[in-house]
């Protein structure tokens, strides 16, 4: 409806009557989402940009602080740095396993199996319940000393497994495996990604003699690259903003030994448990500029490995 | 839909919406609405439902709607409904907090409600612990001290059947290593308490010192961290101590404490939570002093377990005045609450609870009683980063336990990072 309307009235320059009053449905029905990004998106944003260059403890008013607060963040805050390593471990780990996962599952449900539908939404249920709260109270069960991992282990092999969700070392990998088990949505992109590729392709690879991985390496791998550039792109940022299970499971301390201070946590410590809202808006757009940045890096990179079928180098 | 159907839609729903209004309208006018907020657990919450409950059967005019949650979400809760200018009514309120509330101007100094709100009754200790700058800005529901909670039957089988101020720190660490003897690497005698601001606090006190100055400063040197990670590494490499993997899982709610997840015999708390810690604990629990030093103080002070402001903002602050008064002054409401949130600082209320105790509510009077004997004064209110504090020494106290630090870098590390947190505010 929002297109319609745009497209008719920039075709018109002069408004009739009757156009108008055509179009104030349009305008209207448009009103509830329009003052929603204005009231709820744009205008926090952009008084976040200005708390950022404040100190500002809610209970009193913000103070001018110039750039006081990014200044602390780069030279002395060894916390951010912290929070910034954790970040990129989990996300090195988490990505690529993640859409490797997520596409093998999806290459084994593509072949016509009885009950395909059926496994395609048993597989992606994690993803819907992979972010509550009770997921990541279940993950501290299974991965502390005495839980079922440990057990599972202790019966296998005979050895006692160290508490892993407790300890530094391991911690945030047991947030990597939470994360990869959630790989429903880049399996179903995956999934729609493979439906899309002409069979007569396999079919004459297979005349030329052409085994299962070149085909996959040869055919699958580059007609799926769009895809796989898109999951990548999102996983990425998802990644980024990764907070409940790290939240839940470190009790909201992003311990033991702060091994699990994923950014947003981080953040969300100086905003609402230390009370400094002006230096955790200024994470907040550092945050958003590294995004940014990533994204950018991942869109110069396409051009390198990811071709369009109506690409016309 | 044709255009005349849908002018007629948004009139009705238009017209549906000023109805809506006004009826809410109407609602507010009928009566006075509070709103009460406070921490608690579910327990916490039964009692104050119930005596909300039993205030609005007697005063029909007054509705009062509640709202609870942990304290971890608590302030954060609370400082965005104050600076949103939507403060509830009623706000439990915390010794830790309460300075920095009331000189802002977001609370009410209760003598402007004096005719309504009765504090003679009222000890002056527990009277003066709600005070700032010289007026009256919270009414202490109870008062507590920390105190060591742990399971009678494990104590009873290594022998220890009475624990008073002879249970020393070197005796606890015997004892703790008895215990963990019992059902080795499963069980251990004491929980690791190196890593809790309060423990560290408690045994600094015993030691005539103080963790922050009257000016919101460190009053602790590296040299003190370091003996305190010292003591509990020590504990811990003999085994008496539950390993750094243990204590790492105490988040600190009261199911994660080392007690209640039936890992440790010795946990460390506040003397009115043994009614939340043995709901929730099938063992039979019993509190005493933390461990003591011959020779030296107690540690232990008598504190405000939590107290009750009202609002600057609320519009009705005698209606407001008059709930608390129910709560703390009068038979009826004292009785519901019960000791929950600790010893009332009500003498006559105190003596309308006491036939009534039962044994955890005995033990925790007989608790606050024998501490208030050893009591040292109490420290001035932990200045504003102390929050932060907290986070900072279980990290640090981790990094110490799990091998990551010495105690001696640990101890340098502490003091020097919570230098540098109170110094930015």
């Amino acid at each position: 409806m929002a297109a319609s309307v745009a497209l008719a009235s920039s075709g018109q320059p002069k408004l009739s009557s009757r156009f108008w009053r055509e179009d104030i449905h349009g305008y209207l029905f448009l009103l509830p989402w329009f003052a929603g990004f204005i009231f709820f998106t744009l205008g926090p944003t952009l008084v976040s940009l200005y708390l950022s260059f404040t100190k500002f403890d809610l209970l009193s008013p913000p103070r001018w602080a110039g750039l006081d607060n990014y200044v602390y963040m780069f030279t002395q805050d060894r916390r951010f740095t912290a929070a910034l390593s954790v970040t990129f471990i989990y996300l090195i780990f988490e990505v690529p396993l993640k859409l490797c996962f997520a596409l093998l599952v999806a290459i084994a449900l593509d072949r016509s199996v009885r009950g395909g539908n059926l496994y395609r939404a048993i597989f992606y249920v994690p993803s819907l319940l992979g972010g509550s709260v009770a997921i990541a109270v279940l993950w501290r069960q299974l991965f502390q000393g005495d839980g079922t991992i440990n057990r599972i282990i202790l019966s296998l092999f005979g050895v006692q497994g160290p508490s892993w969700i407790s300890n530094p070392d391991t911690a945030v990998y047991t947030l990597v495996i939470l994360a990869v088990w959630q790989f429903g949505s880049p399996m179903i992109i995956f999934l729609a990604g493979l439906r899309q590729i002409p069979k007569d392709l396999y079919e004459a690879a297979e005349i030329d003699g052409a085994g299962k991985f070149r085909q996959f390496r040869s055919i699958t791998l580059p007609l799926l690259g769009p895809v796989i550039f898109f999951n990548l792109v999102l996983q990425t940022i998802e990644g980024f903003k990764a907070f409940t299970p790290a939240f839940i499971v470190s009790g909201g301390t992003g311990g033991p030994v702060d091994s699990t201070l994923f950014y947003t946590l981080y953040l969300y410590q100086e905003a609402f448990a230390n009370f400094r809202m002006g230096y955790a808006s200024a994470l907040a757009w550092v945050l958003l500029v590294i995004i940014g940045v990533f994204t950018a890096l991942s869109f110069a990179s396409a051009r390198y490995w990811v071709h369009y079928d109506d690409d016309r180098r | 839909m044709t255009m005349m159907k849908r002018r007629t839609f948004l009139a009705g729903a238009l017209a549906s919406a000023s109805a809506v209004g006004l009826a809410s309208k109407a609602q507010a006018q009928a009566g006075t609405r509070i709103r009460a907020y406070w921490w608690g657990n579910p327990e916490r919450d039964r009692r104050t439902r119930a005596v909300l409950d039993a205030y609005q059967v007697k005063n029909a005019s007054v509705q009062v709607s509640s709202e609870s949650v942990g304290w971890g979400d608590y302030w954060t809760k609370l400082a965005t409904q104050t600076a949103g200018g939507n403060p509830p009514d009623l706000i439990q309120m915390d010794y830790r907090y309460i300075y920095e509330y009331s000189r802002r101007g977001t609370l009410l100094a209760l003598e402007t409600q004096a005719k309504v709100l009765d504090m003679k009754g009222f000890s002056a200790g527990a009277r003066d612990a709600g005070m700032v700058d010289g007026k009256l800005y919270g009414v202490t529901m109870g008062t507590n001290s920390k105190a060591m909670v742990y399971d009678v039957a494990m104590f009873e089988k290594v022998g220890v059947t009475k624990l008073d101020a002879n249970f020393t720190w070197d005796e606890m660490a015997r004892v703790a290593a008895e215990i963990s003897k019992v059902n080795p690497g499963k069980y251990w005698g004491t929980a690791d308490n190196s890593r809790w601001e309060q423990g560290f606090e408690h045994w600094l006190n015993q030691r005539g010192k103080l963790l922050y100055t009257p000016d919101g400063k460190a009053a602790f040197t590296p040299a003190d961290v370091t003996e305190w990670f010292d003591l509990w590494d020590k504990l811990r490499k003999s085994g008496a101590c539950a390993p750094a993997e243990v204590a790492a899982l105490n988040t600190g709610s009261i199911d994660q404490y080392e007690i209640s997840r039936g890992v440790a015999a010795m946990s460390y708390a506040n003397s009115n939570q043994n009614v939340a810690f043995q709901a929730i604990n099938k063992n039979k629990l019993g509190i005493s002093l933390f461990p003591q030093q011959k020779g030296m103080a107690s540690g232990h002070y008598i504190k405000p377990a939590m107290l009750m402001s009202i609002s600057s903002k609320s519009r009705s602050p005698e209606d407001a005045a008059k709930l608390v008064n129910f709560m703390m002054n009068e038979a009826e409401g004292a009785k519901i609450l019960g000791i929950e949130r600790g010893v009332p600082g009500s003498a006559a209320m105190q003596a309308v609870l006491g036939p009534d105790l039962d044994d955890l509510g005995k033990a925790q009077v007989n608790f606050v009683a024998e501490a208030t004997k050893v009591a040292v004064p109490i420290p001035p209110p932990p200045p504003k980063g102390a929050g932060e504090i907290e986070v900072l020494l279980r990290r640090v106290g981790d990094s110490v336990a799990f091998g990551r630090a010495s105690v001696k870098d640990g101890g340098t590390q502490f003091h020097q990072e919570a230098v540098s947190v109170l110094a930015r505010g």
